[in-house]
């Protein structure tokens, strides 16, 4: 009785078994013969069933309508916010490097003996549009030290302009951006050496050959002042049919924010072709050359030279 | 209860990707035998028609082919004994 009931429990596992088998492939074999004789009836018949859904779904994902914008506002708010919680992250590193170079970059500097110059401070009394758009006029002039061609700067190390007239309590100062000035200066970024025109109204102009990478945010400094950055390219207009590149770069704050600057008291030294020529003709370059004996002399065969010959060894 | 398991397996066949639908089916076949679902996968595939970048009947294949190792698979585990 007992090897009886085994067997029973055993057989009904192999018919439940064959059973499920049979009932799937059955079915399979029927929705496949379904599909290839009635596709495109069934695909039509889902369709209609099918159609709300997409619908309803269209309506949360495109609809301009005040729920599935507010969902989506949301959405787009959260993922914002995570986005600029990781720059804020990246940020916070970044000035931890930063804030170790610029110590290392002091200590180097104290090293050198490389001393930041005297500046002396001035507020901005008068702007455009009460003056010509590239110009500033601020509250200090000769009775406070300030020449004429000194370097005025805008947060520690942005150039902004050049003094171009001292007044005896207030001095007139030219912006790199006023029409007509150039100077040379420096791109970081593509490192090329290049010259930046004022185009007026706040915006410099550096041409930079085409095939040369430049991209925005590229910083241009100006490499006859010991700091001075000009600003960063905001803006490049590059055809390729042209050989030069033009990069615009214009001031980081509004003229209109500017309230106090600092003036270098010492003036730009120009040195110029003639001085510059005067000054290499009076380099002595005989140190710089060895006498070699004739024997160790290469012979040198004008008639020859169009012909390659071989040169004996040196010594023989 | 059944009846809206096998709505929501539908909607997440016929708005989710292909693994989505998978996960729900298995679930689904755990539960109940779920020999339904090849009249889902049919829908599905009619559907979706077929595409030269897919195995053709893509869902009617994976459903026959889940009924058939969960549905062998049953007496042998725990959680049925």
């Amino acid at each position: 009785m007992r090897n009886f009931s085994l067997k029973t429990r055993e057989n009904s596992r192999l018919s439940t078994k064959r059973n499920t088998l049979i009932r799937v492939v059955v079915g399979f074999c029927v929705a496949i013969a379904l599909l290839y004789v009635l596709s495109g009836l069934l695909g039509k018949a889902v369709s209609f069933v099918t159609a709300p859904v997409y619908g309803i779904r269209h309506w949360l994902a495109e609809s301009s309508a005040t729920v599935p914008l507010y969902f989506r506002s949301r959405n787009e708010l959260l993922a914002q916010i995570g986005t600029l919680e990781e720059r804020l992250v990246a940020q916070g590193g970044n000035e931890a490097i930063l804030a170790q170079r610029t110590a290392e970059n002091e200590e180097l500097r104290g090293l050198l003996s490389i001393h930041d110059e005297v500046r002396v401070g001035a507020s901005v009394i008068a702007r455009p549009p009460y003056l010509p758009y590239d110009a500033l006029l601020i509250d200090r002039g000769s009775d406070d030290g300030i020449l004429e061609q000194a370097i005025v700067y805008y947060a520690h190390d942005r150039a902004i302009g050049i003094v171009s007239r001292v007044f005896a309590q207030s001095a007139l100062v030219s912006l790199f951006s006023t029409p007509g000035m150039e100077s040379t200066v420096y791109v970081v970024g593509p490192d090329v050496f290049t010259t930046a025109y004022g185009e007026g109204s706040g915006v410099t102009r550096v041409t930079i050959p085409q095939g040369i990478p430049l991209a925005e945010g590229d910083v241009v400094i100006l490499p006859s002042l010991e700091v001075g950055v000009l600003g960063a390219v905001s803006a490049i207009e590059s055809v390729s049919t042209q050989p030069e590149q033009n990069g615009f770069v214009t001031f980081e704050v509004p003229l209109q924010s500017i309230r106090t600057v600092s003036v270098s008291t010492r003036t730009l030294e120009r040195v110029s072709f003639e001085d510059a020529q005067t000054y290499m003709k009076a380099l002595d370059y005989e140190a710089l050359t060895i006498e070699v004996p004739e024997m160790y002399r290469m012979p040198i065969d004008v008639s020859a030279s169009a012909t390659p010959t071989t040169t004996p060894p040196f010594g023989e | 209860m059944r009846i809206l398991m096998f709505i929501g397996v539908a909607l997440i066949g016929f708005l989710l990707p292909f693994w989505a639908f998978c996960i729900a089916a298995a679930c689904y076949i755990v539960w109940k035998p779920g020999y339904e679902l090849i009249v889902l996968g049919v829908c599905i595939d009619a559907q979706f028609g077929m595409s030269l970048l897919s195995v053709p009947y893509l869902y009617t294949v994976s459903v026959a082919a889940l009924l058939l190792v969960f549905n062998l698979m049953k007496p042998h585990l725990s959680i049925y004994r």
